[in-house]
């Protein structure tokens, strides 16, 4: 029996270049249907368990996948906006807690969401290191961005100008960060967290320069008539908001009109929920979608592809097992004169049986292991690559 | 065959079982159920002061708590340390009428906020003269308010006390009873303070007043003091325009009082006292008092100005 086993195992690392193509190809048809099935599936679940824990997404009417999409993974370059009076007037119904979400710029590469205190709530996000995002113009970051940036507690990071060309346009603001979030595997790990209104001061919706109506603005003051002070060009904003120059910040205008990108609705019951949806049934400005509803939708599309990559993959395994087994009938025609002196020298038949199906079975065994490898290691990484495809 | 299907089986069952945790989300809460009073914030001396009389004696309340405040309450800008505190309230009762200008600064849980003037929008009084000024292309912009010393018209600091009742019964439902018993008698003594008050501005019987800072429009509307501002510091001397200033208003409005946040500068008062005007300290009680409560200083506050007026020859300036 163990010579037998022996035989076979010497036999294949023998034919090194042979049983390489064997095991590989096996180990491609064993491999790429459970991975395509199995990624799939997780990306599935990953997705529909951050949509489902999120009830209801308010924002402007368009593509709702996008809404859905920018609200849960932050992706969006230039999001569709809405003014914060539908925040206000939402709020006023009392049908639900609302979070306000302004996710349109950048830093370093992650993406500045601006939100409220209950988001970190709501996703269960806790404070690893350093504490609460406090005054304007500090941010909590998630773990992957502290792990990617090195950075912590007390550091700085520096929000993306828009445009590098536009002079009138948004200008950087240097933001303190007050803590790093614990991973939670999840968009978050990835994103830097700021209150809603830095992300406006960001936008340039607010800032903070010297007091107009004191001495030492002089040489910033254009003129001064009555009640009013003109600034000239001179006026320097600060650039960064500290305890020292924070009372200096202040906004322009009514918050009312200040964008949203999307508000996350938190419903009590689905009675309250049905209510907020009557609401905005025939909205012509704003939707409010289930973000469960719309990444079914979504799924329902990737199951049906999925399906047909996979019967593909099937006929291309039975393909596959179809030449594997010509190449195993060949090869035992081809080494019919080896069988034969095996015979001569008082090997059983049911011995050389054993030969040949040791060397199958070797052949599978290991294709097995490989395929079983490629697929743990496909599916460790299947939030990653599902990130990398919805960050695109 | 066979062998082929059943190792696939096998190997992705293994792999199913072996990479089947769900990476989604981390659910462990730090925080614990744990059975502990609530936590109130109050944001000036005069809340924390109804906030802690409705409470007293009452187990289930919540802790009531004033932050260390250097100065003006209106004035404060938290530290890390104090906005922490603040969002790790169970709810931090505000007086309202914009006399919270730090809540644009500070990241903070907007639902456990309670606005104690909502109820009474209708009675604040807008603020005047603020300067405006412009730059940019969002043209003439200003950053006014109301006047936010609500708490000098007792009425409406009762009003405010109701706010805080309701608040603290929906944070110890189970104390309702005794809330309601230690506001009535809180409502008495309020109601007590402004008939005093009343009685002692009734005296002044429409006679012009000067007030050093502009935080007393809720007492002069209240009990019709015929009064105007002057925007003076008791620790500094005034400058000379704002001698001018003064002079130009008692031209046409003949003060003979002057009323002040504190005890000004001996300077100051002998100058005023030179030009027939009285100063008399009347405490606006924003902040923890060195002594006493905000019931003591308001009574001390009326005593102050009834002594004055029993004294003093209301006559107009020299």
């Amino acid at each position: 029996m163990s010579g037998a086993l022996f035989l076979g195992w010497r036999y294949l690392a023998h034919h090194r270049f042979k049983s390489g193509i064997l095991i590989a190809s096996i180990t491609l048809m064993l491999f790429l249907p459970a991975a395509t099935r199995l990624l799939v599936e997780d990306s599935a679940t990953a997705l529909t368990a951050r949509a489902d824990v999120t009830p209801l997404i308010l924002g402007a009417r368009g593509s709702e996948l996008e809404l859905v999409l920018n609200t849960l993974y932050f992706h969006a370059k230039s999001p569709a906006e809405i003014e914060n009076q539908a925040f206000v007037e939402v709020q006023s119904t009392g049908l639900a807690e609302f979070i306000p979400i302004h996710s349109r710029f950048h830093s370093q590469g992650a993406p500045i969401v601006g939100t409220s205190l209950d988001y970190f709530d709501f996703r269960g996000l806790n404070i690893a290191d350093g504490r609460q995002m406090g005054l304007l113009g500090e941010c909590v970051i998630g773990a992957n961005v502290a792990a990617r940036l090195g950075l912590g507690p007390g550091d700085s990071i520096i929000s993306s100008p828009e445009t590098v060309f536009d002079i009138a346009g948004v200008y950087p603001l240097k933001m303190t960060i007050a803590g790093v979030l614990r991973s939670a595997g999840t968009a978050d790990d990835d994103a830097v967290f700021v209150d809603v209104r830095t992300s406006w001061i960001i936008q340039g919706l607010g800032h903070g320069h010297t007091d107009l109506a004191e001495p030492e603005a002089g040489a910033a003051v254009l003129s001064r008539r009555d009640n009013v002070v003109t600034a000239n060009a001179s006026l320097t904003q600060y650039a960064e908001i500290t305890p020292e120059n924070i009372s200096a910040f202040h906004f322009h205008g009514s918050n009312e009109t200040f964008p949203l990108t999307s508000i996350i609705a938190v419903p009590p019951d689905q009675k309250n929920a049905t209510l907020l949806r009557g609401r905005y049934h025939d909205n012509e400005l704003l939707q409010l979608v289930l973000p469960g509803k719309v990444l079914d939708d979504l799924l329902e599309t990737v199951f049906a592809v999925q399906n047909y990559v996979i019967l593909g993959l099937a006929i291309l395994s039975l393909a596959t097992v179809a030449v594997i087994t010509l190449v195993f009938l060949l090869s035992q025609q081809l080494r019919k004169g080896e069988f034969h002196t095996l015979s001569r020298i008082g090997a059983s038949r049911g011995y050389i049986s054993m030969l040949i199906a040791s060397e199958i079975g070797f052949v599978f065994l290991i294709s097995a292991l490989l395929a079983a490898g490629l697929t743990y290691v496909t599916r460790y990484y299947a939030m990653q690559i599902l990130q990398s495809f919805l960050t695109l | 065959m066979i062998i082929l299907r059943t190792l696939l089986i096998n190997v992705v069952l293994l792999v199913a079982a072996c990479g089947g945790e769900n990476r989604q989300t981390s659910s462990d809460d730090p925080s614990a159920t744990e059975s502990k009073n609530a936590l109130v914030v109050a944001s000036n001396y005069p809340l924390y002061f109804f906030a802690s009389r409705i409470a007293e004696g009452v187990s289930v309340a919540p802790e009531i708590v004033f932050p260390d405040i250097v100065g003006d309450p209106a004035f404060w800008t938290p530290n890390a340390e104090q906005i922490q505190l603040l969002q790790s309230a169970d709810m931090v009762i505000l007086n309202g009428a914009g006399a919270e200008p730090w809540l644009d600064l500070i990241s903070i849980n907007q639902r456990r906020l309670l606005d104690t003037s909502v109820e009474i929008t209708n009675r604040l009084i807008p603020l005047e003269g603020t300067v405006a000024h412009q730059h940019g292309p969002e043209g003439e912009h200003s950053h006014q308010g109301a006047a936010f010393t609500t708490w000098l018209d007792p009425q409406l600091a009762i009003a405010q006390s109701h706010a805080v009742t309701s608040a603290l019964i929906k944070l110890a439902p189970t104390g309702e009873k005794l809330f309601r018993d230690n506001m009535a008698k809180l409502e008495q003594e309020l109601v007590q303070l402004d008939s005093r008050l009343a009685a002692v501005f009734a005296q002044l019987d429409g006679r012009p007043v000067l007030f050093s800072h502009p935080v007393y429009q809720y007492l002069q509307h209240h009990y019709g003091i015929n009064g105007q501002s002057v925007h003076w510091e008791p620790e500094q001397e005034p400058t000379t325009a704002a001698w001018i200033a003064m002079q130009q208003i008692t031209a046409t409005h003949p003060a003979t009082i002057m009323i002040w946040e504190d005890e000004p500068l001996l300077s100051t008062a002998q100058r005023l006292s030179d030009a027939g005007i009285t100063s008399v300290p009347f405490h606006t009680v924003a902040n923890r008092p060195d002594r006493g409560d905000y019931l003591n200083v308001m009574r001390d506050n009326a005593e102050r100005i009834e002594s004055l007026l029993a004294v003093t020859e209301l006559t107009s300036p020299r």
